[in-house]
């Protein structure tokens, strides 16, 4: 190629080459010396200036916007267990509410099913006209929780009223007009067997008990007698 | 106030209608120190103070006249901005300060173009080549200094543009390697190592001309 400067050393070609290839003192005289320049400087400070702001109002927006998302779902959270909580508890205390409070002497029948079912009430046990309450809580339609409640407490057939007799289970739908009370000694087996939730130990053995007897001799309902 | 120091910061000289004018010289420091107080034509001072300064850096790394000015104004808007964080009693002075962030605005563009690449043919043809040797063998810088500096420039592109702007500053600038440590911010074993392997890529172009 070349053959003018073969006695220079490729070292020393390189430095011209570099100084050759640089911007010369006139050149940078000629962009610095323009008049425009510190406008230009100043111009880009004012729109940097303007970028920082509104990056600070979009953190702002960003800040308010993350602070309300969060109190969204603190509330939404919030509403949804409560209403899960009233959801699980609310049939039960209303069923609780609705029964009346167990007589310390009182005898419970046992539960016509397992607690699993206990939705349904027995709605044999409309004897007398006195389950009402019965009545009323089979027709109380409940919704079972997503969630698995507690164990609740077993319940149990309500008194027909007040004067503490429990219909027999046995004894049909009829109406006790014209029946009448006859207090007897009735085995513990037998007052079992009618409902009456008894101590089996002494199965022969017999408690006395007031049992309505209606017209046709059929018992409809019963009570132990302290 | 010393005597010194009042030398320092005034210079006297004759106006235009022979009255003796008094014109306070600022230091760099109290400028800045005014610049931070919300005075605007104090950073103009700075600005025609140093701008000189930060164009020989910018055109190192850049050889487009609109880059080098783009270069300028990003370098001095960065430094106005950030004026508050120079502390030139304990740190660097300002003209290091500044440019150090007229290096770092030049990588900064150097990365945007890096990521839009301009295709530059880098082969010299044989005449190219014959022209640049003889121009390199004469001294100083002749009349068709433009086209020399084209075919140059053509064969330097092959180089990185940091390693280009390295050679330069030792060459063109005759900085020395404590002078480009600190402007870079780097050490000077760095700046030696870079440079010795600057050099080897220099000498292989190099030897492609002879």
């Amino acid at each position: 190629m070349g053959s003018v400067n073969n006695k220079e050393s490729p070292d020393e070609i390189g430095k011209r080459l570099v100084r050759r290839a640089s911007v010369t003192d006139a050149e940078l005289d000629a962009i610095v010396e323009r008049d425009d320049m510190f406008a230009g400087v100043m111009q880009r400070v004012a729109s940097a200036e303007k970028v920082e702001v509104r990056r600070f109002s979009l953190g702002m927006g960003a800040a308010y916007a993350s602070v309300s998302l969060i109190v969204a779902v603190i509330a939404t959270i919030t509403v949804f267990t409560l209403l899960r909580t009233t959801d699980v508890n609310s049939p039960s205390s209303t069923i609780a509410s609705s029964a009346p409070a167990a007589k310390p002497d009182a005898a419970v029948p046992p539960p016509a099913r397992p607690p699993q079912d206990e939705t349904q009430v027995p709605s044999k046990l409309t004897a007398g006209g006195g389950d009402q309450r019965m009545i009323m809580a089979d027709s109380k339609t409940y919704t079972p929780a997503p969630r698995r409640a507690p164990q609740r407490p077993i319940q149990v057939p309500a008194n027909d009223d007040d004067s503490g007799f429990y219909p027999v289970s046995y004894a049909g739908n009829e109406a006790l007009a014209g029946g009448r009370i006859v207090r007897m000694d009735i085995p513990r087996a037998q007052a079992f067997a009618m409902g009456i939730r008894v101590p089996l130990e002494n199965d022969s053995e017999t408690v006395r008990a007031d049992v309505i007897v209606g017209p046709d001799g059929v018992p409809r309902a019963v009570r132990l007698v302290r | 106030m010393s005597h010194s120091t009042v030398l320092n910061t005034e210079a006297r000289s004759v106006g235009s209608t022979g009255e003796l004018v008094l014109r306070v010289v600022r230091t760099d420091n109290q400028l800045v120190e005014l610049v931070l107080a919300g005075d605007t034509s104090a950073f103009e001072q700075l600005f025609d103070r140093h701008k000189r300064m930060v164009a020989g850096l910018a055109s190192r790394y850049f050889r487009r006249h609109e880059d080098i000015e783009e270069l300028v104004q990003t370098a001095f808007a960065k430094a106005y901005t950030e004026l508050a964080k120079f502390n030139g009693k304990y740190d660097r002075s300002f003209p290091s300060w500044l440019g150090r962030i007229t290096i770092n605005t030049c990588f900064d563009a150097l990365r945007v173009k890096r990521r839009r690449p301009e295709t530059l043919d880098c082969e010299l043809s044989e005449e190219d080549s014959t022209t640049l040797i003889d121009s390199l063998s004469h001294d100083g810088r002749q009349t068709d200094d433009l086209q020399m500096r084209d075919l140059a420039d053509k064969l330097l592109s092959r180089l990185s543009p940091q390693d280009r702007a390295l050679l330069e500053m030792l060459y063109t600038d005759e900085m020395s390697v404590a002078e480009i440590a600190d402007l870079m911010g780097t050490s000077q074993s760095n700046i030696k190592v870079r440079a010795w392997r600057a050099r080897g890529q220099l000498r292989k172009f190099a030897s492609k001309l002879l």
